[in-house]
């Protein structure tokens, strides 16, 4: 009987065969054709040309990763920044595993949020003081933020600048003081909706990070 | 093919990117890039997913280079990570139900064809791209073990590990791998030309 495909394998690679399936495939013209060709299809794969990544993918890997901290610096900043991150980090698991009816513990990143009232785009008829609040509510959880990972994915990257930079377009838009109240309205709601959005994303950021 | 093997960078620049100089990654990245999207396109068969693999494999050697201290073993410390960056994805229940990969026992049927291999730079050509497209049509699983068994030279022990399965697991898969691709190439140019009559040259 011919050798099987499995013991042809091993006798190209030089692993133990059974005696009986050696011995015939020694003696076999069409057992050694059929070794042969395995060995033939094993330097057809290595011989398979590299395909080369897009050429700017590198620029798109890690965005932030320029600017890293450079070790002969003195390192308290990077130790504080590590222990406050501990201290968040240790702050949002303990708040996971409150029961639903207790809040967040006070102080924190996630309690500031938490007191931050819904996002005003899907509130109905709010008013412009009601947004204006919302806003800054927004603004100071977002900057009690830990500060972005070194190295986040370009999409994350790429999704926080674009946020930020309609943020800047919709202020742009409300520094006007010919602007009509209820365009005002539309803008500030959009603001709210923008920056809670980039909320979100800067949580999944650190998450991704962990 | 280059591959991992000459992936051995300077002990100056991993010294570099250790410190986080991001000018030093660039040229390790210059030295892997290829190599992990080669491996990563050839596991997955869809140059998307092996973009996201090298990202991936990018950010994980960005971020864990200080704790890497053997630098004989860098080329091989990248294989291994970006293996198991593809391997994640090939296991990953979104992109198996997404249709992008053949389910996993079976292969799609590719016309059998003549691949011989010639000296000619076109034949070569043509042959490399069909026994790529060969490569592609096996299961997702099986091209796996092909490739990491044949090209990027893991032990069957080895693959069993990554993949969580058993030695013979990877071994008869590797069989059945070879003997779906060699039904879809065809017979060898050599043993043909062995057999047929050669034309008079005279």
């Amino acid at each position: 009987m011919h050798a099987t495909t499995e013991q042809l394998l091993s006798l190209r690679d030089g692993q133990p065969v059974d005696a009986g399936p050696a011995a015939h495939v020694a003696g076999c013209e069409q057992c050694q054709r059929e070794l042969r060709g395995l060995a033939r299809l094993q330097a057809r794969l290595r011989d398979l040309p590299e395909l080369q990544p897009p050429r700017d993918l590198w620029r798109t890997v890690a965005v932030n990763a320029v600017g890293k901290p450079d070790r002969t610096r003195p390192r308290w900043p990077l130790v504080v920044a590590v222990a406050a991150s501990l201290v968040l980090g240790v702050a949002l698991v303990v708040t996971t595993l409150q029961r639903p009816d207790e809040g967040p513990m006070r102080g924190t990143t996630t309690d500031l949020i938490a007191a931050t009232p819904a996002p005003a785009s899907s509130v109905n008829g709010v008013t412009r003081a009601e947004l204006l609040e919302t806003s800054r509510h927004l603004e100071a959880a977002l900057r009690a933020m830990p500060a972005a990972p070194q190295v986040t994915r370009a999409s994350t990257a790429l999704t926080i600048a674009e946020l930020q930079d309609r943020i800047l377009e919709v202020d742009f838009m409300l520094s006007d003081p010919r602007l009509e109240p209820g365009r005002e309205q539309a803008l500030w709601q959009q603001r709210v909706t923008l920056m809670d959005t980039l909320m979100r994303v800067r949580y999944s950021q650190l998450a991704e990070a962990r | 093919m280059a591959g991992f093997a000459d992936c051995m960078p300077d002990p100056a620049i991993l010294a570099r990117a250790r410190r986080g100089d991001m000018k030093a990654h660039e040229v390790l990245y210059a030295s892997y890039g290829a190599p992990v999207y080669t491996l990563a396109v050839r596991i997955l068969a869809d140059p998307v997913l092996a973009e996201e693999v090298l990202q991936d494999t990018c950010i994980e050697v960005i971020r864990h280079v200080a704790e890497f201290r053997n630098d004989a073993a860098f080329g091989g410390w990248v294989k291994r990570i970006a293996t198991n960056k593809a391997l994640a994805y090939l296991r990953s229940a979104w992109h198996r139900k997404s249709g992008r990969l053949a389910p996993d026992d079976e292969a799609l049927e590719l016309p059998a064809g003549g691949s011989f291999h010639r000296d000619d730079p076109a034949t070569r050509i043509a042959d490399q791209e069909s026994l790529a497209r060969a490569l592609g049509a096996l299961s997702p699983t099986a091209r796996a073990v092909v490739w990491l068994y044949d090209v990027e030279g893991y032990s069957h022990q080895e693959i069993a590990a990554l993949m969580g399965k058993t030695t013979s697991f990877s071994k008869s898969r590797l069989s059945r791998a070879h003997e779906q691709l060699r039904a879809q190439l065809g017979p060898d140019y050599e043993e043909v030309s062995a057999c047929m009559p050669r034309p008079n040259s005279c």
